[in-house]
Parts: structure tokens; C-alpha cells; sequence
């Protein structure tokens, strides 16, 4: 193969990872064709990659070497060491600080139990300006109330699956894996709690009543009608995707705005936020893949909570 | 670049008491779709993937809080892939009255012809050990691309990269293969 072919070989190859990059743009695209189209050479070493990748997807399985190889890639996880330090720092997301990390890991936590952190639960409030019509009703039976106090209080988890529930005002809700919110609605107020995970808001209009989201130890207020609260282990985010929002922190005091694209971020711990931008269309993107039908029960411990909303 | 903010959590770099303790319910909502992509290939039959994933969850349940991991990604995968092992061979059992798809069936083993169909044996060979000889981590990403519909996004949350460095691997692998049997393809 002399040096020539090389080089149509990397870009062939380079072709080839790229189209098949989440973000890889029409013009790319576009860019590709006038390449391979230019030289009958670059066709074939793109033919080529494809034929060898076409190969290596169908054999993983039937070839036990290869398959092999595969299983190991996979039970690897990050353990293996970076190949060598090229890669750019830009291309760090810079929010990633490892130094911040231990403060909030060495805190001392008895249990991994998330419900224990229901006992640190301070307030996001979140008061709905606009909003789409309200979706169709998937009203939970009366089995699924639970009470405490006069008001009555429900629950939703996901398991494994990721759901989506309409609320009794219209709101449509979106849980990640693994969350669970409780709702309790009464004359003058619609309020949720985000126990664990992450779920998605996209709040109905009434003016009568403000919409409440509880999370955390921060008090966050926010107007608008789609936003997402991610409650993690390790840290609380905020992030908007249509509308206005104000968090206040409940410990300090201060207030922040988030306009749409905008996301808040608060460590375990930590009582400032940093306001980042992101693209909140790729944050909720999760979102899309929700479910409606029922979530798998996990574990038997979501079988002890009373009124699980499955 | 929110889309990339997970790929750095399994800090790795970190000692066992500066990890934070390990939480199901934070395993599965960042790799739950990789898994199941994941599982989807490497499963005769597509759809038990779910029930290999909840099995690996419940098997993953015993070093719930444990600081002790490495790579709790890692752990995952390699339960998932033992339940998988496991449901393989039941499966083999069940074979002659389950539906397979045709891709499925060309896979079965019991048709090793067709494999040799798909290149020639010297050039199969000669490619595995191309991939053999590449660096770990470029091996690594390059196998999980082309053995499951796992996105660049979700190879980069799984191996601790970024997912530039995601398709700087899969391209320098596939340009490794072409140099060694692009001919021969």
C-alpha cells in the first residue's frame, strides 16, 4: 500500500467516524459526498471501511475471538488507562472539576439510601406562566392516594423504564430512570416534590394556583412552563428550556434568573449555584424516550411504598 | 456541552475514600441505555435484553453504598455480561421453537460457514489482530461501536472520555484496518 493510499485511507476512516457522530451536520455530510464522489480512490477506501465495519458488526457475535475481545471492551468500563495525552483540553466539559468533587463525596453518608435525603428536603418553587394544553388525563385510581394531613399525597416512581404521568391539572411530567416525585394538589396551591432523579415539568396554566417543586436544600422560583429539576447524588440541577425562572438559595438568600438554554447547578453541600448555558434541548432529550406504559418494578423496596403509581 | 457533562463522573482518579458510595439508581440512569443497546447485540434474541439488564441491576444491588468500586460501569457490563452468558446457554435449550430474526439466524452457530462468508479466514485473522495490537482504550471504544448500537455519547460515558476522543479512536482503528487488509476486503 504505498503512501498515497494512506492518506486516503485516514480519511476514509475519519469519514467514516464522523457520519456516524450524533452531531454530525447536513453539510458534513454534503462535504463527504464531493470527496468520495472526487476519486474513484476515495470511494473504494470508503467501501472499504465499510466492509471491514460491516464484517466486525456481524462477526461480534458469531466469532468467539472476537467476541471475546468485545465482552472484555465492555467489562472495562474507564478502568482502562487513556492511550496518551492527546486529547484537547477544550474538549473537557468545563464544569467537570474534580477538586470540587471530594468535598461533597467525603461528606459523611451513613447510607446510600436516597429517601434518606427526603429529611433535607428544602423548596424549589416554580409557578407556571404559559403553557400547552393540558394532555390527555391518565388519572391514577383512588387506591393511589396517600394521606398526610388533610391533603392527599401521590406518588410516581419509574424503575428501570422511563415514564411519563399527566398530573390532574394537565402538567405533564417526565421521569428519568430511577426517580420519584410526590404531588399534592389542593384549592390553592399544586405542589411536587422531587424525591430522588430527574423529571422533566412541562406545568399547565392556572393562575389561581402556583406550581411548587420541592427539591433539595435551595429554594428555587421559577416561571415558565418547561424546565427540568435533576436531583443527582452528588449535586441539584436546574435547567430551563422555555420561559423565565428565579432560584433563590434557602440558606443565603440570593436569587438568581435563568433565562431558557440556562441551567443551575448546585453541589451537595454547597450553598452558591453556578449558572451555566447549555443547549437545553439535548438536556431533556431523555425526555423523548419516556414511556408511558407502566415502569418495571426494580426493587423490592419500592414494594413498601404505599401508593406507588405504577 | 451539557451532552458531555456525564463523562467524567466515574472518577477513577479518585481513591476509595474520596468516592462517592455507589448508588443503583445513579448506574442505571446513566447506562441503562447503553446496556440495553449494548445487550441487544450481543443477545441471540434481542428482546430478553431488558430482562438481562434487570437481572444484572438486581445482581449490581449487593455493593449498593460500597466505595470500593472502580468502575461501577465496568461492573455493571461484566454482570450483564455473565447473566448473559447464563441466558445463552438456557437459551440454546429453547433454540428449535423460539423466532429468531434472519440476522440472528445467520449468527447462529451452527452455521459457521456463513461467517467465513462475510471474510476471507486469513483476512479475519489478520484484522483481529490488527485490533489485538491496538492501544486499550482506541480497542476498547472501536469493539463497543461496532458490537452495539451504543451512540458516540453514551461509548464516551461508558470508557471515561470524551466523545471527541469517542470518534478520534473509532477513526484511528478503522485507518489502523485499512492499512493492514484494506486490500483484501
Amino acid at each position: 500500500m504505498d503512501s498515497a493510499q494512506d492518506s486516503e485511507s485516514q480519511l476514509a476512516a475519519r469519514w467514516y467516524a464522523r457520519l456516524r457522530a450524533t452531531n454530525c451536520t447536513p453539510e458534513e455530510r454534503a462535504q463527504f459526498e464531493a470527496w468520495r464522489s472526487a476519486d474513484p480512490r476515495n470511494a473504494a477506501a470508503y467501501a472499504a471501511a465499510e466492509r471491514i465495519n460491516d464484517a466486525l458488526t456481524k462477526l461480534a457475535m458469531a466469532d468467539p475471538r472476537l467476541k471475546a475481545m468485545v465482552d472484555q471492551a465492555a467489562s472495562s468500563g474507564a478502568t482502562l488507562p487513556d492511550d496518551e495525552l492527546d486529547e484537547p483540553p477544550a474538549g473537557k466539559p468545563p464544569s467537570i472539576e474534580i477538586t470540587a468533587r471530594p468535598s461533597a463525596a467525603m461528606r459523611p453518608r451513613r447510607v446510600a439510601r436516597p429517601f434518606a435525603w427526603a429529611a433535607s428536603v428544602g423548596i424549589v418553587i416554580l409557578s407556571a406562566l404559559a403553557l400547552l394544553g393540558p394532555g390527555e388525563t391518565d388519572r391514577t385510581s383512588e387506591d393511589g392516594y396517600r394521606y398526610s394531613g388533610a391533603r392527599p399525597t401521590l406518588r410516581y416512581a419509574s424503575g428501570a423504564t422511563r415514564r411519563a404521568v399527566t398530573l390532574d391539572d394537565g402538567t405533564r411530567v417526565y421521569l428519568d430512570v430511577a426517580s420519584i416525585i410526590e404531588v399534592r394538589f389542593d384549592a390553592s396551591r399544586r405542589d411536587v416534590t422531587l424525591i430522588q432523579g430527574r423529571a422533566l415539568f412541562d406545568a399547565a396554566h392556572d393562575a389561581a394556583r402556583p406550581f411548587v417543586v420541592t427539591v433539595g436544600t435551595d429554594r428555587v422560583t421559577a416561571l415558565g412552563t418547561v424546565f427540568q429539576v435533576d436531583r443527582a447524588a452528588s449535586e441539584i440541577v436546574v435547567t430551563l428550556a422555555q420561559g423565565a425562572v428565579k432560584v433563590t438559595s434557602e440558606t443565603s438568600g440570593a436569587a438568581m434568573h435563568l433565562s431558557p438554554g440556562e441551567e443551575l447547578r448546585s453541589s451537595a453541600g454547597s450553598t452558591h449555584w453556578v449558572k451555566r448555558i447549555v443547549d437545553a434541548q439535548v438536556a431533556i432529550s431523555w425526555s423523548l424516550a419516556a414511556k408511558t406504559r407502566a415502569a418495571l418494578v426494580l426493587y423490592p423496596k419500592h414494594a413498601a411504598f404505599d401508593g406507588d403509581q405504577f | 456541552m451539557s451532552s458531555t457533562v456525564d463523562v467524567l463522573t466515574d472518577d477513577v482518579s479518585l481513591s476509595a475514600s474520596l468516592r462517592a458510595p455507589l448508588s443503583i439508581q445513579e448506574i442505571i440512569r446513566r447506562h441503562h441505555g447503553a446496556l440495553i443497546k449494548f445487550l441487544r447485540r450481543r443477545l441471540s434474541i434481542a428482546e430478553d435484553a431488558e430482562d438481562v439488564a434487570q437481572e444484572a441491576y438486581i445482581r449490581m444491588m449487593r455493593y449498593e453504598g460500597s466505595r470500593e468500586l472502580q468502575s461501577p460501569s465496568a461492573m455493571l457490563f461484566r454482570i450483564a455480561v455473565n447473566v448473559a452468558n447464563d441466558h445463552g446457554r438456557a437459551a440454546v435449550a429453547r433454540r428449535s421453537r423460539s423466532h429468531t430474526q434472519i440476522d440472528c439466524v445467520e449468527l447462529a452457530s451452527e452455521q459457521p460457514s456463513a461467517e467465513r462468508e462475510v471474510l476471507a479466514s486469513q483476512t479475519l485473522d489478520l484484522l483481529l489482530d490488527t485490533i489485538e495490537c491496538l492501544p486499550p482504550k482506541c480497542r476498547q471504544v472501536f469493539l463497543l461501536s461496532r458490537a452495539s448500537d451504543m451512540t458516540y455519547p453514551e461509548i464516551a460515558a461508558h470508557c471515561g472520555i470524551s466523545v471527541k476522543m469517542v470518534e478520534k479512536h473509532i477513526s484511528r482503528a478503522i485507518a489502523a484496518c485499512l492499512e493492514k487488509v484494506g486490500s483484501s476486503v
